[in-house]
């Protein structure tokens, strides 16, 4: 496991390169989940929401799971 | 034939003359390139590779609308059951341009942007006044309702202009790829971004997606950047790299009929010509980019040997690692070996 704290400190100068503030960073860092947990927060959603899901994302995140439009904007998308 | 994996998408050089003799082009476009395919070739080419399952056809350049057979050539390949796609420089987009894309129905229209001020971009692409024409290119795609990207090339010129570029950009509608330019074509080597440059263009995909919802201002890093950061969430579209598609989901067609897993590779990996053998005898020979299908963690080079990631990885962006590297699946471009080296100082 790499030592987070130093690479941090690091990103902290390398932000500055892009007017990007440590507070960013740190909130952008913080950000990543275990993917494990995002499978498992995605799964309790779906039963909690069930056919509601479309609903809810497009009201609260703007984004209903089969908008995707937005994720085939782009020309190569799909390959990453 | 039924064939597991056949190419998803292809990026159909449709000549290599272009009006703009950007400082960056990895091709150096300007010229026809020697003996280019006709309409007709192109033609019974995409009804090919319509055969061979692709679904989509990238067109580009040089510049694809210089070309002035390149509605014909889109017709067709709506008409064959394949959706369009195309990368321009925005410089020849006017009304009759925009009706014809409206008509073939594009996936979508990437438009490269190479800076926030007009000095920047002009002086990148060479041509004055091509900033405000692509500005304005934008907006009336926009207005017309056709799904526009923006795609940024970044090098020592321009990368401090990316966050500019967001402030332009958010909640516009438009997509946003940006891409590093390597060393190769027209592009100095000397303007190429340095290792800490590079991650500052990564940290800044990653923040501006967590500032910005995915509608507000939809941005991802292309192929060149990212793979398996420890500390980065995902900068490209999928939460994970694959490795380098060349050969393998995508392919690459060259104006005079060359085939190449990706346009970026040089032109020692051509694999054929469609003039000579068909895009599915190419496709389908078991000795067709041998570099990927074949591919084994034995290839792995330097800084990549070893690496945990290495077997699905393939050492990164192959076009980057042979440009910057100077060999293959060795690409120094790499977040994951980036923040070993951090963790080291």
């Amino acid at each position: 496991m790499m030592r987070r704290k130093n690479i941090e400190e690091h990103l902290y100068n390398i932000g500055q390169l892009l007017e990007i503030k440590a507070e960013e960073i740190k909130l952008t860092l913080k950000h990543k989940k275990h993917p494990i947990i995002m499978i498992a927060l995605i799964i309790i959603a779906a039963i909690v929401l069930g056919d509601n899901a479309m609903v809810f994302g497009k009201k609260y995140i703007g984004v209903s799971p089969l908008d995707f439009d937005f994720f085939q904007r782009f020309p190569f998308s799909h390959l990453f | 034939m039924f064939r597991k994996n056949a190419p998803q998408i292809i990026a159909v050089e449709l000549t290599l003359k272009c009006n703009m003799r950007c400082i960056h082009c990895g091709s150096a476009a300007g010229d026809l390139r020697k003996k280019e395919l006709s309409s007709e070739e192109w033609m019974r080419f995409c009804e090919d590779a319509s055969d061979l399952g692709c679904k989509i056809i990238n067109l580009l350049g040089g510049e694809p609308l210089v070309r002035k057979e390149w509605y014909e050539i889109s017709q067709n390949i709506n008409d064959i059951g394949m959706r369009v796609s195309m990368i321009t420089n925005g410089y020849n987009i006017n009304d009759e341009t925009i009706s014809k894309l409206r008509a073939v129905h594009p996936y979508t229209v990437a438009i490269s942007i190479d800076g926030a001020k007009p000095e920047t971009h002009d002086s990148i692409r060479q041509v004055k006044g091509s900033f405000e024409r692509c500005r304005q290119a934008l907006i009336s795609l926009g207005d017309a309702g056709i799904p526009t990207t923006v795609i940024t090339t970044v090098h020592k010129l321009n990368f401090k202009e990316l966050p500019a570029m967001r402030d332009f950009l958010v909640g516009r509608g438009i997509a946003w790829q940006i891409q590093m330019a390597d060393s190769m074509g027209r592009f100095p080597k000397q303007l190429h971004l340095s290792f800490d440059e590079f991650y500052s263009v990564a940290l800044f995909i990653a923040t501006t997606r967590f500032q910005y919802s995915v509608k507000e201002m939809p941005v991802t890093g292309a192929h060149c950047i990212g793979y398996n950061s420890h500390v980065l969430p995902s900068v490209t579209m999928s939460s994970r790299w694959k490795g380098c598609q060349a050969g393998i989901s995508v392919l690459g067609i060259e104006s005079d009929g060359s085939v190449k897993g990706c346009l970026s590779l040089p032109r020692e990996f051509t694999e054929g010509n469609v003039r000579e053998r068909s895009i599915a005898e190419i496709w389908d020979d078991p000795g067709s980019f041998g570099y990927n299908r074949k591919f084994d963690t034995a290839s792995l080079k330097e800084g990549c040997v070893e690496c945990k990631y290495g077997r699905t990885c393939k050492g990164g962006c192959l076009s980057v690692s042979l440009s910057e590297a100077g060999k293959a699946h060795s690409d120094p471009y790499c977040l994951y070996r980036l923040e070993k080296e951090m963790v080291a100082k």
